[in-house]
């Protein structure tokens, strides 16, 4: 089941009657079943995987701190860690793995066929083995204390609200809170609705709108001349914001309405002045899990200026693997990694930090070089191949004399929003950037909330009207499903 | 973060409700001109279309066309010069098949249009499944707008549509891909024209296949509605079929034509089977796969076997 759904819009007042007329103790049941029910929306045979990757943890954490020895424990944390890689390895890479041996082969003039694989990729399949995954690092570290209730622990692995698209909990922050009561609150509950529909607003007016441009460019970038090809990339640096940080923003709704607080995914990305900056505003539950399971596993900087150049670029390149089975999410990870490697290059070289604080034309060319890096590296996130990323960067160098050059399937797109086109599509990401970065936290909800009841109906209005009458008529699956 | 004092469950509940009674009250306004921005141009031409009693309304696809930008007549228009007494309208699109007919003509019904005659093709390609699967020949989005001339229907469509209620992209783009990538990755041109044979005539027409049974539908309707139907299955260049694919070529062709029509014998609607009417030389000349595109000498006289059948039916007609 997907958020921007009608059958969504029934589950979740079902699943919130459901809780709230039954007993607090038996309320994570009714959670759990309403999580179950969620995913097999999508696939009834794959919450197997879920269930299975549950019992193996469950079991795992329960026996590392009553194994008699270090060796012993660390066995125990490898058994989690290769149960939950072995999944996401079968299910999401054993395709990719298997076509690169057969290139590889074919290369090197070795006959070889690689065996067909065509499983389907479990939804959320990244996010809830890596979820589990920091459950039992931080038993084995000692941080956290093994949950004895296996149905509240299963809740942990499957709460519905960020099953699929996270954000991506740790333990100790989410735990917790399924143990409660998950009462009801009817200020939360209302901070929860504003969050919903600013999701939806952004994932059917403005990500679902730019898709509809995007898909028409990177699927032939060679009809296209330079501005248009800068303009695509721009397209899809707001899209899949717009629509990840939208499927966020209702996944934290939901689980606010529930009594369950979510971590925060997203702070203002494209308002960043540097790469690394950028990584501590975007999907932050992924880079710091990262950062806190690879990163510092590998030394993090304690070791030599290699050993920590190594590390980065380990880590970012395995984030970039993270996302998908394709070497092109690879070198977005590795332009990622370099871009930051840069940057405290020179930063340690020159003693300063790269975005310590300057004047507003400073920050502004730090944002927009920043911007750009950013971009550039989405082309291969985008891109079905790394030859197509190729042929899309050399469309953005080509034509900028020639304005006037315009392709024909931009025009059919543009049809197909109903004629609005372009300037609609810039007007939507104008608003996106101007009400996330001057709203307080960039919580745009949270500061309509504070307004006089004229204007939050208003807005309450106006944003539901736009969701349903300004929205692409084809339901598009959240792009981060896929991973 | 609130402005206002914490709220009670029943005034958040209270609000709630108001604010889906006024959202509802202002879709209800609004929902028609979002709706009017997605509608297709097919709908206005149907819309409100009234036919004289002296009109043969003519549903059609890519056989009815000129494609060799000569300026020759199409079909229908042919048919009209044929048939001084009548007016001749045609209501076609190169990829329509049996589902878009049978959808245009229930509204033409609706809309209170009684033409004299309906006539529309059985283009047999388009039960293969190179047709049917085509992402591009769905036209869900056109059956819908056919389908539905309600208030309801105009102030729900797009957020109907946005949130998944309507299926409006039926056949998958990937699905397709696997039909049609081993025929295009084929060089060798009599190769290639062998599988675009096979994939576009070999498949063997099934007596349930959903497109004979919109056929079947359609005879239904016009019967029911009192006006008389023509349906007859378009020409295809058996002789150019047969040398690539053999006898097998003839014999399938021959058989599907005997499916469509036990299938709608029961409605009693009339099928002129024109399948081996044609010379090759009749067709447009391409080489690619066994051509069912008459040329204006083709186009002529299909429209000669129209007219002479279509004057006996409306002759006969009470």
């Amino acid at each position: 089941m997907i958020f921007n759904s009608i059958e969504f819009l029934f589950f979740l007042p079902v699943v919130l009657l459901a809780v709230r007329g039954t007993p607090a103790r038996f309320r994570w049941a009714v959670l759990l079943i309403a999580s179950y029910v969620f995913y097999m929306a999508w696939n009834p045979w794959y919450i197997a995987l879920i269930i299975a990757s549950t019992l193996v943890d469950y079991c795992v954490a329960r026996a590392i701190p009553n194994a008699q020895s270090q060796r012993a424990r660390r066995a125990w944390l490898a058994t989690s860690i290769t149960v939950n890689i072995g999944i996401l390895a079968v299910f999401k890479y054993a395709g990719l793995f298997t076509q690169t041996a057969e290139d590889l082969a074919t290369a090197l003039n070795i006959e070889y066929a690689a065996p067909a694989i065509n499983l389907l990729l479990p939804v959320g399949i990244s996010f809830y083995t890596f979820q589990t995954l920091s459950y039992t690092i931080e038993v084995y570290r000692g941080n956290q204390q093994p949950e004895r209730h296996l149905g509240r622990f299963a809740l942990y692995v499957a709460f519905f609200p960020q099953l699929v698209a996270g954000p991506i909990e740790r333990p100790g922050h989410l735990i917790p809170q399924l143990a409660g009561a998950f009462a009801w609150n009817p200020t939360r509950a209302r901070e929860g609705l504003a969050l919903i529909l600013w999701g939806m607003f952004k994932k059917v007016v403005i990500a679902d709108r730019l898709g509809v441009f995007v898909d028409v460019i990177f699927d032939s970038p060679e009809r296209f001349n330079g501005p248009y090809a800068v303009l695509g990339a721009i397209f899809f640096a707001f899209q899949i914001y717009a629509d990840f940080s939208g499927y966020t923003d209702i996944a934290i709704g939901t689980a606010r309405m529930l009594g369950v607080d979510l971590m925060r995914n997203f702070d203002r990305p494209y308002t960043a002045q540097s790469i690394r900056e950028f990584w501590q505003r975007w999907h932050i539950s992924l880079s710091t899990w990262f950062r806190d399971y690879v990163y510092i596993s590998l030394g993090g900087n304690r070791g030599s200026l290699a050993h920590w150049c190594i590390a980065i670029l380990v880590v970012f390149g395995l984030s970039g693997l993270w996302h998908g089975a394709n070497w092109t999410f690879l070198i977005w990870g590795l332009l990622h990694g370099g871009a930051y490697l840069l940057e405290r290059l020179a930063a340690h070289i020159s003693g300063k930090e790269y975005s310590s604080a300057s004047g507003p034309i400073t920050r502004v060319l730090r944002i927009s070089l920043t911007f750009a890096v950013v971009c550039i590296a989405w082309v291969f996130f985008r891109a079905d191949s790394i030859a197509d990323a190729y042929t899309y960067l050399t469309a953005m160098t080509r034509g900028w004399t020639n304005l006037q050059l315009y392709a024909l399937d931009w025009i059919t797109a543009e049809r197909s929003t109903g004629g609005l086109g372009i300037p609609y599509a810039l007007t939507l990401i104008a608003f996106l950037y101007i009400a996330e970065t001057f709203a307080r936290d960039g919580n745009f909800p949270s500061a309509i909330l504070r307004q006089s009841t004229p204007i939050r109906w208003t807005w309450y209005i106006a944003t539901a009207l736009a969701i349903m009458n300004l929205g692409t008529l084809n339901e598009r699956p959240f792009i981060y499903f896929q991973f | 973060m609130t402005h206002e004092a914490k709220p009670s469950t029943k005034i958040l509940c209270a609000k709630v409700a108001l604010l889906f009674a006024m959202l509802a009250a202002m879709q209800w306004l609004l929902g028609p001109i979002a709706t009017s921005w997605h509608r297709p141009p097919i709908v206005d031409e149907v819309a409100g279309y009234q036919s004289g009693a002296n009109e043969i309304v003519y549903l059609g696809d890519s056989t009815l066309v000129e494609w060799e930008q000569t300026g020759d007549p199409d079909t229908p228009t042919i048919l009209d010069g044929l048939m001084p007494d009548y007016r001749v309208r045609s209501i076609a699109h190169a990829a329509y098949a049996a589902p878009m007919y049978d959808a245009i003509v229930e509204r033409l019904l609706r809309e209170g249009a009684r033409p004299a005659l309906i006539i529309a093709p059985i283009n047999l390609r388009t039960f293969a499944p190179i047709w049917q699967r085509d992402p591009a020949y769905q036209f869900a989005k056109e059956q819908l707008f056919l389908k539905h001339d309600q208030d309801w229907f105009a102030a729900s469509f797009v957020p109907a549509a946005a949130f998944g209620g309507y299926n409006l992209a039926p056949a998958d783009q990937h699905e397709f891909s696997r039909i049609i990538a081993p025929i295009h990755q084929e060089q060798e041109p009599d190769a290639k024209f062998a599988r675009l044979a096979e994939a576009s005539f070999m498949h063997e027409v099934e007596k349930d296949d959903p497109y004979l049974t919109r056929y079947a539908s359609l005879a239904e309707r016009c019967r029911d509605a009192g006006i008389p139907l023509l349906l007859y299955i378009t020409p295809v260049d058996i002789d150019a079929g047969s040398a690539s694919l053999g006898q097998a070529f003839r014999s399938r062709i021959f058989a599907n034509v005997d499916t469509a029509r036990s299938v709608l014998q029961p409605t009693s609607v009339n099928v002129l089977s024109l399948v081996d009417l044609l010379e090759s030389n009749q067709f447009r000349k391409q080489s690619t796969y066994p051509e069912d595109h008459p040329n204006v000498a083709g186009r002529t006289h299909v429209a000669e076997k129209l007219a002479k059948f279509a004057q006996d039916l409306l002759d006969a007609a009470p």
